[in-house]
């Protein structure tokens, strides 16, 4: 398996783990992973474009959480809109909703990952934490329906974009 | 300046209670909170406490129609809002007795 799919499997593992009384730690870590399985795999995604493979991980770095986080939101709120025009059944349209769940996924993952790493005052439940495992599922089956789509490869490339300061 | 969260409280509200009406049985209750995601970003952080029957059974189900429910409801574009949602049994909130959930 590659990367991001290793993360979501452990992820699960460790949401699984303490069947009765499950431990806080596994569960942040749970949702952590998780979180961090759709971050990779945006990120392979997108450096898979890239011709030389030895400068993909180089290129990998250069993404940011919080970067992403608003070209995600952004492209939701951007489609929602659309969705309201009522357009007609068609490949397309399927396309951008299986593109919705993505970035509405990301933007509610990075904040259950803020929350998971650094909030230690919230109790995290199996319930919650395998819906965000499910979620996450959710994206990855409909990031591979759509991956070499014209708009699917649009928005991977706006994920590198940085806000200009004037 | 005033805050968005402030002004959109009552209809935030309105829209949870016609949102729980929507989603009984499964859903058990609806508890929110506003404050700021991880952009600083205007948010409402909905707490949602399933059945222990639709937690168990069709979680992803039940989960993608609460969303669908309380985004149609509040419609959070028009108030300026994000929206997140954390869900846990009836019978896991029983033992963490949380105030925020209850």
């Amino acid at each position: 398996m590659a990367f991001p799919e290793d993360l979501l499997e452990q992820a699960h593992h460790l949401a699984q783990r303490e069947r009765k009384r499950p431990k806080q730690a596994s569960l942040r870590r749970a949702v952590s992973t998780a979180y961090y399985a759709l971050f990779h795999l945006l990120i392979s995604e997108t450096t898979k474009n890239w011709k030389r493979p030895a400068q993909r991980f180089t290129l990998a770095r250069m993404f940011d959480h919080s970067q992403m986080g608003k070209v995600c939101s952004a492209k939701r709120d951007s489609l929602n809109a659309h969705f309201k025009s009522t357009p007609p059944p068609s490949p397309i349209l399927t396309a951008s909703k299986h593109l919705h769940l993505v970035a509405e996924a990301f933007v509610q993952m990075l904040q259950d990952r803020h929350t998971a790493d650094y909030d230690s005052s919230t109790k995290w439940t199996r319930t919650d934490t395998m819906e965000k495992i499910q979620l996450v599922q959710a994206a990855f089956r409909s990031w591979k329906a759509i991956r070499n789509d014209h708009e699917a490869q649009n928005f991977l490339v706006t994920l590198l974009l940085k806000e200009r300061k004037p | 300046m005033v805050r968005s969260v402030y002004v959109h409280q009552g209809k935030v509200e309105t829209a949870v209670a016609r949102a729980s009406v929507a989603l009984a049985p499964d859903v058990v209750r609806i508890r929110y909170s506003f404050g700021e995601d991880w952009s600083g970003s205007d948010a409402v952080f909905f707490r949602v406490v399933l059945s222990d029957r639709a937690s168990r059974n069709h979680l992803r189900e039940i989960a993608n129609r609460v969303r669908a429910t309380i985004i149609g409801e509040v419609k959070p574009d028009e108030l300026g809002l994000q929206m997140y949602f954390n869900y846990r049994s009836t019978s896991e909130q029983a033992k963490l007795q949380e105030p925020a959930w209850a």
